[in-house]
């Protein structure tokens, strides 16, 4: 989402031009922050936050900055309050854990994200090219947030199987990743 | 902290888990370690950020931007009022204390005394600060349905009651024995109800126009709470029920958990308005003496759907005893999201709709007297109106019947002779009503009404029987089972009477009911036990409907009770189903005990979508080529350009070949290419 005059728009009040930046952003804000949070419920509601402090504070937005950023940092800001709020400590330590990795992140000057859009291009075609099991598995897990248990009973196989294929998957997708973002970004390598 | 581990431990754990699986003290080990790792920096930000991505690209949220700027705007209006608010007052008060002033030295001497009135209003009752609530038969009095506390005089409503002539004529054609009426003309409501405005004799009838755009309370940025939500919903008599106060977004909205009785009245043309998110197993029972309608959410799963089930009960339990499946939404609720739903009670059906979309029709003879509320969901709203019917939709059929529906009428088929010999021959041999032996102890047998049954003494293999059906145009075969047990089942066959698939009926273990689910190989079983959080619950009874639709490469089943309204009866169609099948067949699982079933009607009917894309008479020119098993593109397209006839057009004939081809060819990636071709050409025009 580049398009300055879009988000001029956005800032003006243009409801058409506020839709359009959430529909561009909304999967990217959900992603960070069900990362860093147990319950997708959470990660909802979060999300919906992001976007609305956005539309309330967008009078104090920069044209010059990009959208995306900003709006990670509403959803970091989002996430210590969240974090305050939360009772079980298992998740308050892992939503604290993740805000120290982004603290790390940000003074090593690393983009929050990556190179994001490379790997959200590529990433359905890694998942593509998994084994049927394996997607399967990822697609329970992160599409219809099943824990390891239910995709077990869902995919006749024990817990300890889903963890292995899951380990596995992820491996895969991160290799598969590395190696298409390295050749998007080099296509061609120069001739010797 | 139990072990500590080292770095190199830690960073294989973080590979190996998800961030739910990390134990609390491996967390916060990771996040000792954290800064004078730079291994484990790494290697947990490389993980987050793997997890990010994944959320990214499969996870599932949908952010309502004009739901925010509605919010944004409410937000702001009150501050904006309170300023306003302010400026008046300082005003007002400037005016006042400069009058004061001028008075006071106008009237130096005189002093006024005034008191302000007093407040006569009694302290607001607080509603009950436990969450767990007494239940309706401790809070009844007298068929007065409003909470206590509430003391304005009642007023009699007319409740609703079923009209014979309004009985759809099409359902129920073997249906229970009529329930019991509603031994209740009228009850008496009070005027300070909740649902008073809404059901009360003068209440004015809501258009359909009006309640299907009517937003959810939620969006117009009200709350429902607990002390209304209490109102509508008690605790069932023996049952527990754990409400909750819950805040959205600064929207109060209340968790119910349990099992609830509605407390309103079932009046003529009441409609049933729910707004609900966050749920589990929910499930609605609606009662008229023993026989009622249960209908089910199954959400664990995507598409999110809800199945209607006929249901039976033992008197005064509010659950149901016996389930049989009747109709499904299809994903209606997966698509139509997030609206409230509605139930109405309509000429001897009960429909659940979302604005004025039917999501499924249960024929239910009797309006409810008892409505019911299981399981856990989050109430965003819940209200009660009198509402206009909706309009009747008759229920899509093709028209073109290719095969008769009398079972007896069509030519049987087994595989098995009573010599032992495996060798396709035909049963009854065209007479009207006759029985055959096809192994020792089995038996096929064509009846007087029309019906076929295959019964086994006792067998150690799988006896089926098959209706021959040439042909292979595309079509849906629709049958009902008269009669049938656990072990056995439907064979689906092409016609080659080559069996691609069976539906076995099988006992789920946990209810003792019949359900119908897909055979799985070797499956031998007769009983199952059937998780209804993970699967659909297709509970089957004598007289069971059943629509099989064959696609390319999958069978979608559709079940009935009426012939009339179809629900899936599997979240999915059944999938690598390489070869079309054209004709259903009985068959019966390896017996140690007499076993039977029946079929009371058959009949198959022409689908035409795909056939309607190339013209018929082009479609007779297509010669019958033989093709190889796997043949590719190329082959495929030098004979269409070499064989097209002069008169005909390039594009109708390939598509006239297409069609042809998809409908005599087994499923290979040739016809996926000429699916997808022919699926762009029908949209494009």
């Amino acid at each position: 989402m580049s398009d300055p005059s879009l988000i001029e728009r956005a800032i003006q009040g243009d409801t058409a031009a506020f839709e359009a930046i959430v529909e561009a952003h909304q999967q990217a804000i959900y992603g960070y922050l069900r990362a860093r949070l147990f319950q997708a419920s959470d990660a909802e509601d979060l999300t919906q936050e992001v976007f609305l402090r956005f539309y309330l504070a967008r009078a104090r937005f920069d044209t010059e900055n990009l959208v995306r950023p900003w709006l990670l940092g509403i959803a970091r800001n989002l996430l210590k309050e969240h974090a305050r709020k939360i009772k079980k400590r298992k998740e308050i330590a892992w939503t604290e854990l993740c805000l120290e990795l982004d603290d790390l992140m940000r003074g090593a000057g690393e983009s929050k994200e990556g190179p994001y859009e490379d790997v959200i291009r590529h990433l359905p075609e890694c998942i593509e090219s998994l084994g049927p099991s394996a997607r399967e598995a990822v697609q329970l897990r992160y599409r219809s947030n099943l824990r390891l248990a239910a995709i077990g009973r869902k995919l006749h196989r024990s817990e300890g199987a889903i963890k292995l294929l899951m380990y596995r998957a992820r491996q895969a997708l991160k290799h598969c990743l590395d190696r298409r973002v390295v050749q998007s970004q080099y296509p061609e390598s120069p001739p010797s | 902290m139990a072990t500590r581990l080292t770095d190199a431990e830690l960073v294989e754990l973080v590979q190996q888990k998800t961030p739910e699986e990390l134990s609390l003290d491996e967390i916060e080990q990771l996040r000792t370690r954290l800064h004078d790792s730079p291994d484990l920096q790494r290697t947990l930000i490389e993980q987050l950020h793997l997890e990010a991505y994944l959320n990214t690209a499969l996870g599932e949220t949908r952010v309502s931007a004009s739901e925010i700027v509605r919010r944004a705007n409410a937000a702001t209006q009150p501050k904006r009022t309170w300023q306003r608010w302010l400026l008046w007052t300082g005003l007002a008060s400037l005016v006042v204390g400069i009058g004061f002033v001028i008075w006071q030295n106008d009237n130096a001497n005189q002093q006024l005394v005034q008191n302000d009135p007093p407040d006569d209003n009694p302290p607001i009752a607080d509603g009950s600060d436990s969450n767990s609530l007494p239940t309706e038969s401790e809070n009844a009095t007298n068929g007065d349905n409003t909470p206590t506390g509430l003391e304005s005089e009642p007023i009699e409503v007319m409740l609703a009651d079923s009209d014979p002539n309004q009985n759809p004529s099409t359902a129920v054609a073997n249906a229970n024995p009529k329930p019991a009426g509603n031994e209740v003309a009228t009850i008496k409501i009070n005027e300070s109800a909740p649902w008073f405005d809404g059901l009360n004799p003068n209440a004015v009838v809501e258009t359909l126009e009006d309640t299907s755009t009517t937003p959810p309370l939620w969006v117009l940025g009200e709350s429902f709470d607990k002390k209304e939500a209490v109102q509508w919903w008690k605790a069932a008599a023996g049952h527990g029920l754990h409400v909750e106060d819950r805040e959205v977004h600064r929207i109060r909205n209340t968790k119910l958990e349990g099992l609830a009785k509605l407390q309103a009245p079932w009046v003529d043309g009441a409609v049933l308005r729910v707004g609900m998110f966050d749920f589990n197993q929910p499930r609605f029972h609606f009662w008229n003496g023993t026989d009622g309608v249960s209908i089910r959410g199954y959400f664990n799963f995507n598409p999110q759907s809800w199945l209607a089930y006929q249901a039976t009960r033992e008197t005064g339990n509010p659950q149901p005893k016996t389930l049989v499946l009747h109709d499904c939404d299809d994903g209606i609720h997966n698509r139509s999201e997030f609206g409230p739903i509605e139930f109405r009670w309509q000429a001897g059906e009960l429909i659940m709709s979302r604005g004025n979309i039917r999501m499924v029709t249960v024929p239910m003879a009797q309006p409810p007297t008892e409505v019911y509320f299981e399981g856990k969901a989050h109430f965003s709203e819940c209200t009660m109106y009198r509402g206009q019917p909706l309009p009747n939709e008759p229920p899509p059929q093709n028209p073109r019947l290719v095969e008769a529906t009398r079972p007896a009428d069509w030519t049987w088929l087994s595989d098995q002779a009573p010599d032992g010999r495996n060798t396709l021959h035909e049963l009854g041999q065209g007479r009207p009503q006759w029985a055959e032996t096809i192994a020792e102890g089995v038996s096929v047998e064509a009846h007087a009404d029309g019906t076929v049954s295959l019964a086994v003494e006792k067998s150690d293999k799988l006896q089926t029987a098959t209706a021959f059906a040439p042909g292979r145009q595309f079509r849906e075969i629709i049958c009902r089972l008269e009669h049938i047990e656990p072990g056995t089942g439907l064979t689906l066959a092409t016609d080659e009477n080559v069996v691609v698939q069976r539906l076995a009926i099988v006992r789920d273990r946990k209810t003792g009911q019949l359900v119908l689910l897909p055979h799985q190989t070797y499956q031998k079983e007769v009983e199952t036990d059937l998780d209804p959080n993970s699967r659909f619950s297709p509970y089957v009874a004598d007289g069971q409907w059943l629509r099989i639709v064959p696609g390319f490469n999958s069978i979608a089943v559709y079940t009935s009770r009426d012939g009339v309204h179809w629900g899936r009866t599997n979240r999915h169609p059944i999938r690598s189903i390489a070869q079309r099948p054209t004709t259903v067949g009985l068959f019966v699982y390896p017996t140690e005990e007499p076993k039977q079933i029946r079929i009371g009607h058959l009949e198959v009917r022409a689908l035409d979508a795909i056939s309607s894309l190339a013209s018929a008479e082009v479609l007779r020119r297509v010669p019958d080529w033989e093709w190889s098993e796997s043949p590719d593109d190329s082959q495929w397209h030098q004979r269409v350009l070499a064989s097209r006839p002069v008169d005909v057009a390039h594009d109708d004939w390939q598509r006239a070949c297409a069609v042809q081809f998809l409908r005599q060819h087994d499923w290979c990636a040739l016809s996926a290419n000429l699916l997808r071709s022919l699926i762009d050409a029908g949209l494009t025009g």
